[in-house]
């Protein structure tokens, strides 16, 4: 575990260099309080020594005669001389074969007992220099006690010069033993004051080197300081030069770098800033490459929806330069985006908006997006309009679509084929039967009738399935006749149907009055007309010319035209009108039937075309009228249109080209396709 | 070939004369600056060729054989050892130097020389200046050292009218006890170069004998005056040796040895310690010394 504290003062510089130097000043205080002592110690002993050495030369000097002669008196005297000296503990002098001549003795120190002299005289007369012995509490010196041999000559007495002959001889050993005891209180003493000495330099020089490195780190730091600075990136900052030694120096070449690096750093600066612009521009035009080379309509609004600027391909569609639609708002170059406008702020800071556009002035369909353009913050600042022209696109879909319809409605009527196949079989052998029936029932009334007339003129006049016979008598042959005409168009219709699912061919060349098909099917539908109306009217153009088709199939269409007319009825008192007239301009006849009806929705309006729709389904409707009308129709290359507003009644119009191309149109729908497609 | 007997013939001239130009052999006992002197104020006197040989130089020669071979006219022995050495030779005359007592040495008839005895009448010509009380004088000797010297003295002692008191030094350790016996009788210490008493220890106590005692003392040689004694009667070591040259050029002459006896120094040096002088109270003007 560390303690913060610790681990700071540790990575301290200061601290550093102040623990090295009190290190240093504690090594060398130790060493030099350690050499003080050893020197001391041995300067003290070997001072005790000297003087050692000394009294022994003197004792050895001033015994030479004594010892020499072995008087006793005179070695006395002379160690009484010597004996007072402060360290002296015992003096002794010895013959040089170890027996002693005087031995002398502080009172209390029994230091001559127990030495066998002779161990320690042999080496100093070897020597013939004394020698000593350390203990514990005192030093012996032995010196050996040297003279001159007498000359050998007597001529040799005359000279100065020392002759070979003249040997030295040992002729004793003097003893003397020294008191340590006041050297070692003097070493006691001495080991105290240089440790108290030793101490106060450690604390002096440890409080000087604070103070010293204190001094000299103050300017690192303050250099540090500057250097985190720099590091910072505050270039602005200078150290404080005070001084002119090595760190002011450098601190002011600090300063002059940071100088440069400021330089630098502004160089830098602008060359980024320019490189910057640069990269902006090269971007901006690669963006506006990109901008223009987009083939949507791409315009940046503003907030308000005024354009600030469009894209090439928007500026071509609308025919005008780039620049003169700047500032202008969008919605007045574009009526399909003024739409946007309206209900874009409600989507104002959620998500982009699309729909697609008609644009009138472009005649163009447009899937149009408005994207909000947003700053870094989120902000909305303006809008992205872009307009992508789908007219092609959309136009391939209603073409999809329409093949789709068309092969939904080749189904259904493969369907109605198979069904109208099987249902012709099965109307025209009954209708068959009735048509028989009705010829034989009329053959009957012109026969029954005047037997009849005379029994009523006879008998009075009678009750016939409760009617009176003379109003029967009025009515049967028309019935009669309704029932041979209705039969002969259920005969009819099913040839139709035939002609229709079937390869049969209907005969179109067929000179045709467009006015007797009108009539013929009015008088058809007399007895419907009067059951729903009161206001039913012919309107038959003059002279109107003929037209080339097969009239059975044109009175079916004019009689399904009445009938929807009529059952759009909600009442007896709207009418139906029906107009034939003729268009030489562009050569057509037309037979418009206008009711006064409920009208259509625009959905029944799309669908009313479409095999087995019917809006009166539940009233026993089919939903093939119109259809098999319509097939009719363009049999004839004609149209049926159908003009209608809800409420106010519809007009079926229909449009026979007075003369037909010649060409024997096929029934097949296929073929029929084929023939409309451009 | 007549190039060769030139040459051989040149060579024989040239050297041939110095093959037998060696009329001294110099024999010299050690290599002291006295006996160097000695032979340079021999050489000034007699100019004849000489060898040296330093004896210690040259140890175990044998002198005998070398003298043989030399064959010199003269030898001439520098040092008692030297004399001692040569004492064999009977043929060929020698001279001597430096020796105290030659006649304790050698005694042949080829032998003379000259001695560095100083007469003890000039001791005593000297002494008897000094103000002696008791006109006695003590001599510490070894009798089978000095005992001619002190004999002579004693000698001339008595016709000058002075006592020598004497003391027979058996062993240097008796000399202490010798000295306090003569304490109260004598005026004077006369050293004599004896070896038993000249000892370093014993010169030391002697001059602090003397020093302590007041009683001066006459010694034989000048650097027992510098260490304390009041006067030396020296020899002069180079005049020693011009005397012996000249005793040498005699004999060389063809002088016979015979009639040239051996000599005593005819010079000798007086050198006095007047700071000894004066601490022992005695004025050098007043007895009529010169300075040195």
């Amino acid at each position: 575990m560390r303690i913060p504290l610790f681990a700071s003062l540790r990575e301290s510089f200061r601290t550093k260099i102040f623990a090295i130097f009190a290190l240093f000043i504690i090594v060398i205080c130790c060493s030099f309080t350690s050499f003080f002592i050893w020197h001391e110690s041995r300067s003290h002993t070997e001072k005790l020594l000297t003087e050692g050495k000394l009294l022994s030369k003197i004792l050895v000097y001033n015994s030479r005669l004594a010892v020499f002669s072995e008087n006793r008196t005179m070695l006395r005297d002379v160690v009484a001389g010597i004996m007072p000296q402060e360290h002296v503990l015992a003096v002794s002098i010895y013959a040089p074969d170890g027996r002693a001549l005087i031995e002398e003795a502080k009172s209390g120190h029994d230091v001559l007992a127990h030495i066998d002299i002779r161990d320690r005289i042999g080496p100093a007369v070897r020597q013939r220099s004394t020698i000593y012995f350390p203990g514990e509490d005192r030093i012996e010196l032995i010196t050996p006690i040297i003279s001159e041999a007498p000359a050998r000559s007597a001529e040799a007495l005359y000279f100065d010069e020392t002759q070979p002959s003249q040997r030295q001889s040992v002729t004793g050993v003097a003893r003397i033993v020294l008191d340590k005891g006041e050297l070692n209180k003097r070493m006691t003493n001495l080991v105290a004051m240089g440790v108290a000495l030793g101490t106060l330099f450690l604390l002096l020089g440890s409080i000087s080197a604070f103070f010293i490195i204190k001094g000299v780190t103050t300017p690192l730091n303050k250099l540090m300081e500057g250097a985190n600075a720099l590091g910072r990136g505050e270039l602005s900052k200078r150290i404080v030069v005070e001084t002119r030694d090595e760190l002011g120096r450098v601190a002011i070449a600090f300063n002059e770098m940071v100088d440069s690096l400021e330089r630098r750093e502004s160089e830098k600066q602008q060359l980024q800033e320019q490189l910057r612009l640069a990269q902006k521009l090269e971007a901006k035009e690669e963006w506006e490459r990109t901008f223009d080379t987009v083939p949507d309509l791409v315009a940046i609004l503003d907030k308000e929806f005024r354009i600030v600027r469009v894209n090439k391909t928007m500026a071509e569609r609308l025919g005008c330069a780039k620049e003169a639609v700047v500032g202008r708002l969008c919605s007045a170059l574009l009526r399909g985006a003024e739409a946007l406008a309206d209900c874009y702020p409600l989507c104002v800071g959620e998500v982009a908006y699309s729909a697609e556009v008609y644009e009138e002035c472009l005649a163009s369909h447009f899937w149009v997006t408005v994207s909000p353009l947003r700053k870094n913050d989120g902000g909305v600042t303006g809008f992205v309009y872009v307009a992508r022209d789908i007219t092609l696109r959309k136009a391939a879909d209603e073409e999809k679509k329409m093949i789709q319809a068309k092969l939904v409605q080749t189904n259904k009527m493969t369907s109605i084929g198979l069904l109208v196949s099987g249902l012709a079989h099965d109307v025209n052998n009954p209708n068959g039967s009735i048509m028989l029936a009705a010829h034989l029932l009329a053959k009957s009334w012109k026969d029954i009738g005047p037997i009849l007339d005379n029994y009523r003129d006879n008998e009075g006049d009678f009750v016939v399935g409760g009617h009176r016979y003379s109003h029967v008598r009025d009515t049967l042959p028309y019935h009669i006749a309704g029932i041979m005409e209705n039969s002969r168009r259920i005969e009819g219709i099913i040839n139709n149907l035939k002609d229709f699912v079937r390869k049969g061919k209907a005969n179109l060349s067929l000179a045709t009055d467009v006015n007797d098909v009108v009539s013929v099917s009015a008088s058809i539908l007399n007895s419907h007309i009067k059951r729903q109306t009161n206001h039913f009217k012919l309107e038959l153009a003059e002279k109107l010319p003929s037209i080339k088709g097969n009239p059975q199939q044109l009175e079916q269409v004019v009689i399904n035209l009445i009938l929807n007319a009529l059952q759009a009825l909600p009442d007896k008192k709207r009418g139906v009108r029906v107009v034939t007239s003729a268009d030489m301009v562009n050569g057509f006849v037309i037979i418009a039937v206008h009711d006064e009806g409920c009208g259509m929705s625009q959905e029944v309006r799309d669908r009313i075309f479409e095999p087995f729709f019917s809006t009166k389904i539940d009233r026993g409707g089919t939903g093939l009228g119109l259809a098999i009308s319509n097939f009719i129709v363009k049999e004839h290359n004609g149209t049926l249109e159908f003009v209608s507003e809800p409420g106010k009644g519809t007009t079926a119009l229909v449009k026979l080209p007075l003369e037909i191309t010649g060409r024997e149109c096929s029934t097949c729908p296929d073929e029929l396709e084929k023939e409309e497609t451009p | 070939m007549r190039t060769l007997f030139i040459a051989i013939l040149c060579n024989a001239l040239l050297f041939g004369g110095q093959v037998f130009a060696h009329d001294i052999l110099v024999i010299q006992g050690m290599r002291v600056k006295p006996f160097d002197e000695a032979l340079q104020g021999f050489a000034s006197t007699c100019t004849a060729g000489s060898k040296k040989i330093v004896y210690t130089d040259t140890e175990g020669i044998d002198i005998i054989k070398t003298v043989r071979e030399e064959r010199p006219r003269l030898i001439l022995a520098i040092g008692a050892d030297a004399l001692s050495r040569v004492k064999m030779i009977k043929d060929i005359p020698i001279v001597y130097l430096m020796v105290l007592n030659p006649q304790q040495i050698a005694d042949g008839k080829n032998i003379t020389g000259v001695s560095m005895n100083v007469p003890a009448v000039k001791y005593l010509a000297m002494m008897e200046k000094l103000p002696l009380r008791r006109k006695s004088i003590g001599v510490l000797y070894d009798p089978n050292h000095t005992g001619y010297l002190v004999r002579k003295a004693q000698q001339a002692a008595r016709e000058e009218g002075l006592e020598i008191v004497v003391s027979e030094v058996r062993d240097s350790r008796d000399v202490p006890a010798l000295l306090e016996k003569m304490e109260n009788t004598v005026d004077l210490i006369w050293m004599v170069p004896d070896t038993s008493v000249v000892t370093p220890v014993i010169v030391e106590y002697l001059l602090m004998f003397s020093q302590q005692q007041r009683i001066p003392i006459v010694t034989f040689a000048g650097k027992y005056v510098d260490m304390g004694a009041l006067f030396s009667l020296d020899i002069d070591n180079v005049d020693l040796g011009r005397q012996a040259g000249e005793m040498a050029r005699e004999i060389l002459d063809g002088t016979p040895v015979k009639e040239l006896p051996p000599t005593d120094a005819r010079k000798t040096v007086f050198k006095v310690n007047r700071n000894v002088a004066k601490k022992l109270g005695i004025s050098l003007d007043e007895i009529g010394y010169a300075s040195p």
